[in-house]
C-alpha cells in the first residue's frame, strides 16, 4: 500500500511538478541549474569560459589543474534555491574557493526545506604532445600515392604502411607514368622509412592494384599485407613478407570472390591456434539479385584459403528476411585478437551490431543485434574493434540515428556493448554514414585515445572523453587515421596527405599523453 | 493544491534515493564507504598530498529534520596526523540536509614513508546519530560499513 502511494506520488510529480502555472517547465526542488569558470573572473588560469556539465559529481579540468589555485565559480540555483558553501550563504552566483581540493555546494529550496549536495573537482587537462616526425613519399610516385593506407605496427614498434601507386618518371622532357598501380611497403622504425622488399612489389602487368588495402602482423611477427586487383581483377590477394622477398600465402590467384569495395577495408583476424589469417568480406555469393551481399570468411588452413557464407551460425541475418529490398545486406567485419582469441564485429543493414570470438577455429556468438537505445546504424563507417591489456574487447562505432560515434566495451556476461564515455557528436552523411574520420587505440595500461575529426581526445579516468588538441596536419587528409600504440606504449598516428600541390605522403605523428593529474 | 502535490511529490521523489537498499532492509542506517563503495582500501606512502574522499550515507526516506553524523578517525601506531595525512576539515560530524543522503569526509594523503611492520592503518568509524531510530552500518550483527579502514602501504 505504501509501495502504491509512492508510486502515485511520484506520477503525480511528472504530471504537475512539470509545469507552473502557465505551462512552462519548473525545476525539482533543490536543483543547481549551472556551473562555469568564465574567463573573466579566472584570466590568470583560463583562456575560454569553461561550462561544466551538472551533476552530482563534477569535474572542471584546467590546464595544470586546480592545485595551489583560487578561482572563482559562477553557479545559478532554481527558483527559491539558495547556494551553501560550508555552510555559508552563496550571494550573486560567485564563489572564489581554493581549488586544489574538491568543493562541496549544498543547494536549499528555501520553500520545501529540501537540500541537495553536489561536488566539484578541479583536475588537469588531458595534455597531449602530438608532433609531426616524419613524412615519406616513394620517389617519383608523390603525384599518384594512393588515398587509402594500410596500417600495422609489430611487435618490435615498427610501423608497416601499405600503400599503391604508380610512377611518374621524366627523361629527355617525356613524361611516362606507369599503367598500372603497384603495391609497395614501408616500415617506419622510429627513426626512418625503409622500404619492406622491393617498390611496387605487385605484378601490374594486367590490373591495377585498387583500394582497400589492409596491413596485418601475423602473430609470429610476419608482415602481410592484402589488395584488391592486381593478379586478379577485383579478386582480394594476400602476401607476407619473408626471407627478404613477399610472397603469396597460398595462391597467387586470389582468395576471393568479387569482392565489394564499398564499405571499408577487410581486416585480418588470426586463428587463435594456428596464427594463420583470415579476413570476412562482402560477397555477391549466392545470388542473382543485384542487391544481394553475404560475408564471406576466409580463412588459410596452412595450405589453401577456405571461404565460408556459413561461419557465423544459421540464424545470423540473411539478405531479405525483414522483408525489405536492402535489409540484411552485409557491410563490414572488422577484427581484432588478444593473446588467446580472434573477435569479429560485423553489421548487416537495417541490423545492430554482432560480435564473434573464436578461441578453437570456429566463431561463437557474443553479442547478437545489438541496438543500444534501439537505433539503427546505417553504414558502419569508422567502425573498429580493438584489444585492451586485459583481454577486454572496445568496439567504436557510429549511431547513424544520433550522428555520433560512441565506444563500447564487449561485456561478454550479460552479452551487450557497453558504453564508454560520452558519445561524440558528428555529422550525419548519406545512407546513416558519419562523415567524420575516427579512430581509436588503446595502450598497455589501458589508456584510451581517440581521433575524431582531426581533434585528439583521451578518455578520463572519470571516463570521460577529454578534448586535448587539435591535429595540424600539412594538407588535406586523405585516408582514415590510423593510430596504434607500440609495446613501449609509444603512440604512432599515420596518415596520408595531400598537400597544396596534390602530391600525397605520408605522415607519422608521435603522441603521448600526460598523466592527467 | 498545486504546492502540495509538489512538497508530497517530492518526498516521494527523494524517498527513491537508494530503494535498491530499502528494498533489503527496512531499518534506517548510516554507512561509510569510499569512492568503490568499499569497506577498505590502500593508498601508497609515496602519494603527495593526494585528498581522498569517504562518504557517508544515509539510508532512509526524507525525514522531518536534518540527521548529524558524528564519527571518528582513529590512526594506527605507524601513522601520525600532521606528517602521513592530515583530515580536511575539523570537525568530526557532518549534517544530513533534508534530502541529502550522502556527505563527503575527506583526507589528505602526505608523502612520507611507512614501516612496513608497524600498523599503518587510518579507520574512520561512525560513532553516533543525533536522533533514535537509526542504525550505524548496515542493519545486522555484522554491522557492514561502519567504518572504512584505509591502509597506508610502502611503495618504492
Amino acid at each position: 500500500m505504501k509501495k502504491n502511494l509512492v508510486v502515485f506520488f511520484c506520477a503525480a510529480a511528472a504530471v504537475l511538478a512539470g509545469c507552473d502555472e502557465n505551462g512552462a517547465p519548473e525545476l525539482a526542488p533543490a536543483e543547481l541549474v549551472s556551473v562555469s569558470l568564465l574567463a573573466q573572473d579566472n584570466a590568470e588560469f583560463i583562456e575560454e569560459d569553461i561550462t561544466i556539465p551538472v551533476s552530482k559529481s563534477m569535474t572542471a579540468r584546467i590546464k595544470g589543474g586546480g592545485k595551489g589555485k583560487t578561482m572563482v565559480l559562477t553557479l545559478a540555483a532554481g527558483q527559491d534555491d539558495a547556494i551553501f558553501v560550508e555552510e555559508q550563504k552563496i550571494a550573486g552566483g560567485k564563489l572564489s574557493f581554493d581549488a586544489s581540493l574538491p568543493v562541496d555546494i549544498m543547494v536549499k529550496d528555501t520553500l520545501l526545506g529540501l537540500s541537495s549536495v553536489y561536488e566539484l573537482k578541479v583536475k588537469n587537462t588531458a595534455g597531449v604532445q602530438i608532433d609531426l616526425v616524419a613524412s615519406f613519399a616513394e620517389e617519383n610516385c608523390a603525384k599518384d600515392m594512393s588515398s587509402d593506407i594500410g596500417f600495422a605496427v609489430a611487435p618490435d614498434g615498427s610501423a608497416y604502411i601499405s600503400y599503391y601507386r604508380k610512377a611518374t618518371v621524366v627523361k629527355d622532357s617525356v613524361s611516362t607514368t606507369d599503367k598500372y598501380n603497384s603495391l609497395s611497403v614501408v616500415k617506419w622504425d622510429g627513426t626512418s622509412f625503409s622500404q619492406v622488399g622491393s617498390p611496387a612489389f605487385t605484378d601490374a602487368s594486367a590490373r591495377s592494384v585498387a583500394n582497400p588495402i589492409s596491413m596485418g602482423i601475423k602473430p609470429d611477427g610476419t608482415p602481410v599485407v592484402m589488395y584488391k586487383g592486381a593478379q586478379v581483377a577485383n579478386f582480394i590477394s594476400v602476401m607476407e613478407y619473408k626471407n627478404g622477398k613477399w610472397d603469396y600465402i597460398g595462391t597467387s590467384e586470389g582468395v576471393s570472390t568479387k569482392f565489394t569495395s564499398s564499405y571499408g577495408a577487410p581486416e585480418f583476424y588470426y586463428n587463435p591456434k594456428t596464427g594463420n589469417p583470415g579476413f570476412f568480406y562482402t560477397s555477391s555469393v549466392g545470388s542473382s539479385d543485384p542487391n544481394y551481399r553475404n560475408y564471406a570468411d576466409v580463412s588459410f588452413n596452412g595450405t589453401s584459403w577456405d571461404t565460408s557464407y556459413s561461419s557465423l551460425g544459421s540464424d545470423y541475418p540473411k539478405y531479405g528476411d525483414l522483408g525489405t529490398s536492402s535489409d540484411g545486406i552485409f557491410y563490414r567485419g572488422v577484427c581484432c585478437n588478444t593473446s588467446d582469441a580472434a573477435y569479429a564485429v560485423v553489421q548487416n543493414n537495417l541490423y545492430g551490431y554482432y560480435v564473434y570470438k573464436m578461441t578453437d577455429s570456429s566463431w561463437e556468438r557474443i553479442v547478437a543485434n545489438y541496438k543500444p537505445a534501439g537505433e539503427d546504424y546505417g553504414i558502419p563507417t569508422n567502425l573498429a574493434v580493438k584489444a585492451g591489456p586485459k583481454g577486454e574487447v572496445y568496439v567504436f562505432a557510429a549511431s547513424s540515428k544520433a550522428a555520433t560515434m560512441q565506444l563500447y566495451k564487449v561485456n561478454e556476461a550479460s552479452k551487450t556493448l557497453d558504453l564508454v564515455g560520452n558519445p561524440f557528436a558528428c555529422t550525419a552523411g548519406s545512407y546513416g554514414s558519419i562523415k567524420e574520420s575516427a579512430s581509436f587505440a588503446v595502450s598497455s595500461k589501458g589508456q584510451i585515445v581517440s581521433i575524431v575529426g582531426e581533434k585528439f581526445y583521451l578518455l578520463s579516468e572519470e571516463g570521460q572523453w577529454e578534448y586535448a588538441t587539435d591535429i595540424a596536419f600539412p594538407g588535406t587528409v586523405e585516408s582514415d587515421y590510423f593510430i596504434a600504440y607500440t609495446s613501449a606504449d609509444s603512440g604512432v598516428l599515420a596518415v596520408m596527405v595531400q598537400d597544396a600541390a596534390k602530391l600525397n605522403s605520408i605522415n607519422i605523428y608521435k603522441f603521448g599523453p600526460d598523466d592527467l593529474d | 493544491m498545486r504546492k502540495i502535490f509538489a512538497i508530497l511529490a517530492a518526498a516521494s521523489i527523494f524517498a527513491g534515493c537508494d530503494d535498491n537498499v530499502n528494498e533489503v532492509f527496512s531499518d534506517y542506517f548510516v554507512c561509510i564507504k569510499d569512492e568503490n563503495e568499499s569497506e577498505t582500501s590502500t593508498i601508497k606512502d609515496t602519494s603527495n598530498e593526494l585528498v581522498m574522499t569517504y562518504y557517508i550515507t544515509l539510508v532512509a526516506p526524507v525525514l522531518e529534520k536534518d540527521v548529524v553524523v558524528s564519527y571518528e578517525i582513529v590512526p594506527g601506531k605507524g601513522l601520525k596526523e600532521g606528517v602521513d595525512y592530515k583530515p580536511v576539515s575539523k570537525a568530526r560530524s557532518v549534517t544530513l540536509a533534508r534530502g541529502v543522503t550522502r556527505m563527503p569526509v575527506r583526507i589528505i594523503y602526505l608523502k612520507n614513508p611507512v614501516d612496513p611492520e608497524a600498523d599503518n592503518t587510518l579507520t574512520i568509524t561512525l560513532t553516533g546519530v543525533d536522533r533514535n531510530g537509526i542504525t550505524l552500518g548496515y542493519p545486522g550483527p555484522a554491522s557492514s560499513f561502519v567504518s572504512h579502514t584505509v591502509t597506508k602501504v610502502h611503495s618504492e
